[in-house]
């Protein structure tokens, strides 16, 4: 459906690398960093129920044959305060990216807001 | 070494004084030693772990030596990348904390010094040598580039006993 995301929502970053993960249950920011296409792969909470999430956050564990560690949840709130937005990009159903990172130039730039992100962002172990 | 030797010290000190008697001398060693033990839960007295440190960055390459190492779309992190992180490592004085490992989705690989959110300084270490960094001391937050040549920068050793102070560094 490719809704439009609101700042109220909730958006999950599933961690499948166990060292994104603080002993003390905190997220890194290199969670949060996008890849080099861009783009930081998120699921959207809106319509979804608890096993819902999970069940996506397990189909991708699978599918990649790695262990789903957790996710981190952060409200679309804290990403927008970042300058960045979260556009919706389905299939699969409720996925969406987080974009409007700054240029590679600029890595420390991202690893700023990622930082901010991330401290905004609460850790659910599976 | 110096620093484990002291604290040790400290503590066997503060334990030998809980046998002394009631004088206030004995009675203020006492609560001394038991407060340097209470910090000592929670701070590094060791410093700069480089063995071990070094055998975590041979573990971080077999885990993140394949594209997709995150579930996402994770660059594999280069050899290149871990020659420079070797290297960074070398060139760190022994009283700093031992920083966490991990790798940025770009094939980065990072390092990272933390107590708690508001003291946490994290650097991206690329195959190039470019040392891309963002830190919260406090209030203030921190973000930069510096290339890597030879030497880590003197702010960057400032910010790291900062972040996560070594316990009665030199």
């Amino acid at each position: 459906m490719n809704m439009p995301l609101q700042p109220f929502e909730f958006v999950a970053r599933y961690v499948l690398f166990s060292r994104w993960v603080r002993n003390e249950g905190t997220i890194r920011p290199d969670a949060f960093m996008p890849a080099d296409d861009g783009d930081t792969s998120v699921q959207r909470h809106i319509n979804q129920t608890e096993d819902q999430i999970w069940a996506r956050g397990a189909a991708v564990a699978t599918q990649r044959a790695l262990t789903l560690h957790g996710r981190a949840d952060v409200q679309v709130a804290a990403i927008i305060a970042q300058e960045l937005y979260v556009d919706p990009n389905e299939p699969p159903e409720n996925h969406a990216n987080i974009r409007g990172w700054p240029a590679q130039v600029e890595k420390s730039l991202k690893k700023a807001k990622a930082q901010q992100i991330a401290d905004a962002s609460t850790w659910r172990a599976r | 070494m110096l620093v484990e030797w002291t604290a040790t010290a400290m503590l066997s000190f503060g334990s030998v004084s809980s046998t002394a008697g009631a004088s206030e001398a004995a009675e203020a060693v006492q609560r001394s030693g038991s407060e340097v033990r209470e910090h000592i839960g929670t701070a590094n007295i060791s410093g700069l772990d480089r063995q071990t440190l070094l055998a975590d960055l041979a573990a971080l390459a077999s885990e993140t030596a394949i594209a997709g190492w995150d579930g996402y779309n994770a660059s594999p992190v280069q050899r290149a990348t871990f020659l420079q992180v070797r290297s960074f490592i070398d060139a760190l004085p022994l009283h700093i904390a031992s920083p966490t490992l991990a790798a940025d989705p770009d094939g980065d690989i990072t390092l990272e010094w933390y107590t708690d959110t508001a003291h946490v300084l994290s650097i991206s270490i690329s195959s190039r040598g470019e040392m891309n960094y963002a830190a919260r001391v406090g209030l203030k937050r921190v973000w930069g580039s510096e290339p890597f040549i030879d030497e880590v920068p003197a702010m960057l050793i400032q910010m790291m006993q900062d972040c996560n102070p070594v316990l009665l560094a030199p």
